[in-house]
């Protein structure tokens, strides 16, 4: 009915949680550990686990080219569709050991291994043959071919034959290109981005050129060049985007399950069973997202 | 005043010493000209001992000895001697290297021996018949059914070797016993350079006793004899070419440049007889020491001993027996042994001295044969000069040495051809040679006599490559294509035209042949070449007959040259009758035309068969003895003296080495009306001198290839019509970027070395040996001396430069001054390389990587002499930002985020831990939460 007052010491200290500021910086330092961790999985999905998706794809493509080096239906000239193998590959001064060579170069292609550079003919052919291949991710292929002396044997298997090419230089811009090949000889051009900064730094590219003096046969027809994507630049094509969104609401509908799964269920539940598929679809966002960086990455 | 007192003494015995040395050369006279050649005179006297022990004289000659060359000598090589006052020869053979020569009357004996006569310095032996080399046994062992026989009655010789049996082996080997023992025998062992002692013997082959390794029959692969039984004409005048040997060519002989060696001659006069023992102390006896000769048998052997010769001065050999007191083998009895003229060898140190001294790794240099000899005798100078360097020429195909060069393999090599497609590298091609190539001939005449001359034009060559004579019946009876041809080209029109005298024959399967080395070689480049060039050739090969109607071998039609490795293209086989006929041929059936090219399979074969008149046509089947199963085909060998007819492509270097006979070469034919096969219209240009100084002039530049090429279209010009077609220059592929400071700095004291004293013509190491035109403005070849100096420059400065051939060389004194560091660039010298143009071709294609169609294409702006041309295309590569600054700017930014984050997240109980760090601390934070 009246007022009551009380008397004693009124305790006008702050609140606890320090106040409308805490969850400003609570919440800006949870972005900042957020954004760490992405990049830290990026950083680790780059160097380690697409090595494993290489890996996969690989033995897949092996089995593949196998039988068909085995049938003798191996290409020989274009029409070869993009992805699928046309070549192993074997360079045992850097480590290289039976890849298989798929055809095409864009980043897509180049995740399954080296990738045989459209315009050019196909390796153990008379003429130019180019083939690209990932220095830092992926397996990094052709991380130590900078290093290969001259006439280190470099051996490719396709469906013509067996032949060994010899390196003959290496190089990167500002050096010679080495003359055209005589008209019955092949030569092989292996380009990479070279490897700088202690493993880190893939910005130049880097060509390793073999000849085969003697053994080169008449291919097919040439495939035209590809000039959509140059080898050292992202892709932003469509096609990629649109997999990246898609992918996207997946691993936001992953997260949201999660979620779910932590509040309304059991944390460790919502770790054992929801985590796995967080993981998995980080990891597709990851590797359509690596689509867009520069192929020989 | 003792010091000086010394010094008189000293100086007196100087003067003392330098008068006994002028005085002390006496009789024979001998002289050594400062140009190596030998003169020397002996007195050979022959005198026949009485009974009574009076002297009758009977010959007295003053023979005279020269040797055009003793110094600086190699191995194999041929060195002319001419004598003169010798008595002529009797019972004369074709071949006076063969060991039937022995048996001449009178033949004048040379010989190669290891040791000196005279004063025999340390470690050297002195001259014998025991180090003197002679290839057979029969040379050396002398056997006789009589007691008596002319050698022990050598008034000269001593009483042990005028004994029944002298210098049998003791003990006389098992195998000897089962031979019957002759009355009378004479061994002369042979003392090889290592301390063995070869007997020879009645039977070496079994055993008794073996002889020298190198005494093999040249088909098991040894060399044939130089022992040589010399033919004196009528005139008491005699020629022959010697083949000096080191210890490479006989090691049992084993003369070097560290064992003294001499070429004796030894003028047969014949055995001063001395049948009634009168200069012995004791009378002689028969083999068992026991029976003393009789009275009867020393008159027969006087009457034998006392015989001038059955056959007349200059007479051939017939079957009449030659007298034994005058043959030639007793060249080593006293009386014709101490008549002997000795020339002491000295022998050009080889490259074997390299291997001792230099400790450092040689320099590899790959390629062309052509400078065999001249790499031959820089060799030894440079590795032996401590301002030079130590290297090694390893013969190889000059395609594959370029390849190799081009590659970065090798530090250099040597070719003449351009490489194909222009080198991938900067190299630059320095001249360091002019040399060619020669058509070597052994070819005997109609008089059976060495042929000295030979025209030969680039049709015949042709003829002889392309396998269109048949060579024998069962070719010309069989093959589809060259059975109208002439069976050898002694029966063919144009050659007979050509060179008339030489006989023909229809079964000289040698004389189809032109012996051709199989390697690759930019040798055969040139040969072919030369052929192309010539529209007569040309013409052949394209299908067009000769006046008389020869047509080219059908696998050969059409033949695009030049090559550098002559094909084998024919493969026509012999019918089954001619394989039952021939069991070897059955047992490894080749088409036949490969058996009778059968190229030897490098240069020096071929120098070696064209030396010794070797055919190399492996159509022989001949059954000796071995194994029947195997049966191989063989080559023909050693063709007869007097019959020789072998031809071959040698280098010009290695026809002066070995003494060959080349042939003279056509340049130019113009056609006379009337005639079908015009002669006079034809000239022939011989490999000397003057041919090559002609040549010179026919160089031009082709500045594509950076090189100077022969421009065989010339030739038939007037200027061109004296060049000797077979020239060739060799050039010094050096690359001028990615050698280190050693290796370049050595390649270019070698290209110094050419400019400079590597073209002064001699015989000593060092110099330029003969076959080789020296490139000097004398001899129009200035441009191309001038272009070696600025290629040292380039190669010194190792800058990337492919200096232009037109370019003003840099001065000889600071480029070749080695003792300062490298030059700086003068303003004459070539600026580096411009970038070319922009990428070509075609976008699609990574721009840096030319397709097969683009050639690597030089700045458009190279007109303007001098500038230098670098003619490569620059990589223009793609770079990626993200690539550079992405992975470590995630890196980095990530660490950062994490910082922050952690930072700002768990800042209380951070600082809580920082506050119970320490008071200061404390109050820091105290200071914080009051200004919260």
């Amino acid at each position: 009915m009246s007022t009551v007052l009380h008397t004693g010491v009124v305790d006008a200290s702050p609140p606890p949680g320090g106040g409308e500021r805490e969850p400003v910086r609570i919440g800006s330092s949870q972005v900042l550990l957020a954004v760490a961790l992405l990049i830290a999985w990026f950083l680790l999905y780059l160097f380690v686990l697409s090595g494993l998706e290489q890996g996969n794809a690989q033995s897949e493509l092996y089995e593949e080219l196998r039988t068909e080096l085995a049938e003798g239906t191996a290409p020989t000239g274009a029409p070869v569709a993009a992805g699928s193998p046309v070549a192993l590959l074997s360079i045992p001064g850097a480590g290289i050991d039976d890849l298989v060579v798929v055809e095409g170069s864009r980043p897509t292609q180049l995740q399954d291994g080296p990738g045989h550079v459209l315009g050019s003919v196909l390796p153990g052919q008379r003429g130019v043959s180019v083939i690209a291949g990932r220095s830092l991710s992926f397996g990094a292929p052709f991380a130590n071919i900078a290093d290969l002396p001259y006439g280190a044997p470099i051996l490719v298997t396709t469906g013509q034959g067996a032949f060994v090419y010899e390196v003959v230089s290496v190089r990167t811009k500002g050096d010679p290109v080495p003359a055209a090949p005589p008209a019955e000889g092949g030569r092989l051009t292996l380009v990479t981005a070279a490897r700088g900064g202690g493993g880190l730094q893939a910005s130049q590219t880097l060509y390793v050129d073999a000849t085969l003096s003697d053994g080169a046969v008449v291919g097919g027809p040439v495939s035209t060049a590809d000039i959509g994507v140059p080898l050292m630049s992202g892709g932003l094509d469509t096609a990629t985007l649109a997999l990246l969104a898609l992918s996207l609401q997946l691993l936001v509908g992953a997260l949201v399950g999660f979620v779910w799964a932590w509040l309304k269920w059991s944390r460790s539940a919502a770790w054992i069973a929801v985590g796995p598929c967080v993981l998995a679809a980080l990891w597709l966002v990851s590797s359509l997202g690596t689509r867009l960086l520069p192929g020989l990455i | 005043m003792r010091r000086q007192q010394l010094a008189h003494v000293l100086f007196a015995a100087a003067v003392l010493f330098a008068g006994v040395a002028v005085l002390l050369p006496a009789s024979p006279t001998e002289a050594r000209a400062t140009d190596g050649s030998f003169t020397g005179s002996v007195t050979a006297t022959r005198s026949f001992i009485n009974q009574d022990g009076t002297e009758t004289p009977v010959t007295s000659n003053k023979v005279t000895l020269n040797v055009a060359q003793t110094k600086d000598l190699r191995g194999r090589q041929e060195v002319h001697v001419t004598w003169d006052g010798a008595i002529p020869t009797g019972g004369v053979v074709g071949d006076p290297n063969s060991s039937d020569g022995r048996n001449q009357e009178y033949p004048f004996v040379l010989l190669q021996c290891r040791g000196v006569d005279g004063t025999v310095p340390k470690g050297q032996v002195a001259v014998s018949p025991e180090t003197c080399w002679t290839q057979t046994s029969a040379e050396r062992y002398l056997a006789a059914a009589s007691h008596t026989p002319s050698w022990r009655m050598d008034a000269y010789a001593s009483a042990e070797d005028r004994a029944a049996v002298v210098g049998e082996p003791d003990p006389l080997p098992a195998e000897c016993a089962d031979l019957a023992p002759p009355l009378t025998a004479r061994w002369l062992p042979f003392r090889a350079a290592g301390g063995d002692v070869y007997y020879g013997g009645p039977d070496p082959n079994a055993g008794c006793s073996p002889l020298a390794p190198e005494s093999d029959s040249a088909e098991a692969g040894g060399l044939p004899s130089n022992t040589t039984y010399g033919i004196t004409d009528t005139k008491g005048h005699g020629e022959a070419d010697f083949a000096v040997w080191t210890a490479a060519e006989n090691a049992s002989l084993g003369c070097s440049v560290k064992v003294a060696c001499s070429l004796v001659a030894v003028p047969i006069v014949g055995v001063s007889c001395d049948a009634w023992g009168t200069k012995l102390s004791a009378p002689q006896t028969t083999a068992d020491d026991t029976v003393v000769l009789t009275e009867a048998q020393l008159t027969t052997a006087d009457t034998t001993c006392r015989k001038t010769g059955a056959y007349q001065p200059g007479e051939s050999r017939s079957s009449a027996t030659t007298d034994q007191a005058v043959r030639g083998n007793l060249w080593w009895s006293a009386s014709n042994w101490r008549n002997r003229i000795t020339v002491p060898l000295t022998f050009a140190a080889t490259g074997a001295v390299c291997d001792a001294i230099s400790k450092e790794s040689p320099v590899e240099l790959m390629g062309s044969v052509v400078l065999n000899e001249l790499t031959a005798s820089w060799r030894p100078e440079f590795c032996t000069s401590k301002d030079l360097f130590t290297f090694t020429h390893v013969q190889q195909a000059d395609s594959l040495a370029r390849t190799l060069v081009n590659a970065g393999e090798i530090d250099g090599a040597f070719s003449s051809a351009p490489m194909p497609g222009g080198y991938a590298r900067p190299v630059v091609q320095a001249p360091i040679a002019f040399g060619g190539f020669a058509i070597a001939f052994s070819i005997d005449d109609a008089n059976r006599q060495r042929r000295e001359s030979l025209n030969l034009n680039a049709r015949l060559v042709a003829k002889l490559l392309t396998s269109s004579y048949p060579a024998a019946a069962v070719v010309r009876d069989n093959h589809p294509s060259i059975g109208g041809n002439p069976l050898n080209i002694t029966l063919d029109p144009e050659f007979q035209a050509l060179n008339p005298g030489i006989p023909e024959s229809s079964t000289l399967e040698a004389a189809a042949a032109l012996q051709v080395f199989s390697a690759s070689s930019d040798l055969i480049w040139a040969l072919t070449s030369w052929i192309n060039g010539d529209p007569e050739a040309r013409g052949f090969l394209n299908g067009t007959p000769d006046p008389w109607g020869m047509k080219v071998n059908g696998s050969y039609l059409g033949l695009s040259l030049p090559l550098d490795n002559w094909p084998l293209r024919d493969d026509f086989m012999a019918p089954q009758w001619y394989q039952d006929q021939n069991a070897c041929y059955a047992k490894s059936p080749t088409p036949f035309m490969q058996l009778i090219a059968n190229p030897p399979n490098n240069l020096g074969a071929v120098a070696l068969n064209m030396q010794y008149a070797n055919s190399s046509v492996s159509t022989v089947c001949r059954f000796d003895g071995y194994d029947l199963t195997t049966l191989p085909l063989k080559q023909q060998g050693r063709q007869t003296v007097g019959y020789r007819f072998v031809l071959g492509v040698v280098s010009l270097s290695a026809a002066r080495r070995y003494n060959l006979r080349t042939a003279a070469l056509q340049t130019s034919s113009a056609s006379v009306a009337g005639q079908t096969y015009a002669v006079a219209g034809r000239t022939f240009v011989g490999p000397d001198n003057a041919g090559l100084q002609a040549a010179a002039k026919l160089l031009t530049a082709d500045k594509a290839a950076a090189t100077w090429r022969l421009d065989y279209s010339k030739l038939s010009t007037p200027e061109g019509r004296s060049a000797y077609p077979g020239a060739l220059p060799v050039y010094a592929v050096v690359p001028t970027r990615g050698l280190d400071e050693k290796v370049s700095t050595e390649l270019a004291k070698l290209l110094c070395y050419a400019s400079s004293a590597g073209q002064v013509t001699g015989l000593a190491n060092g110099q330029l040996p003969p076959g080789y035109l020296p490139v000097t403005a004398e001899n129009g070849l200035g441009a191309e001396h001038d272009y070696l100096l600025t290629a040292a420059a380039a190669v010194r400065k190792q800058g990337g430069d492919v200096p232009a051939l037109d370019i003003a060389a840099p001065a000889a004194e600071t480029t070749c001054d080695f003792s300062a560091p490298k030059p700086s660039p003068t303003p004459t010298e070539s600026k580096s390389p411009k970038p070319t143009k922009g990428p070509a071709t075609a976008p699609a294609v990574p721009n840096d990587v030319p397709t097969a169609a683009a050639p690597s294409d030089k700045p458009a702006d190279s007109a303007t002499p001098p500038v230098t041309e670098a003619a490569t295309v620059l990589t223009s590569g793609q770079e990626s930002s993200f690539g550079r600054l992405g992975v470590p700017g995630l890196l980095f930014f990530a660490v950062a985020c994490a910082l922050a984050g952690s930072l700002m997240r768990w800042f209380d109980p951070i600082s809580a831990a920082v506050a119970s760090a320490g008071p200061k601390a404390r109050k820091a934070a105290q200071r914080g939460r009051r200004r919260r």
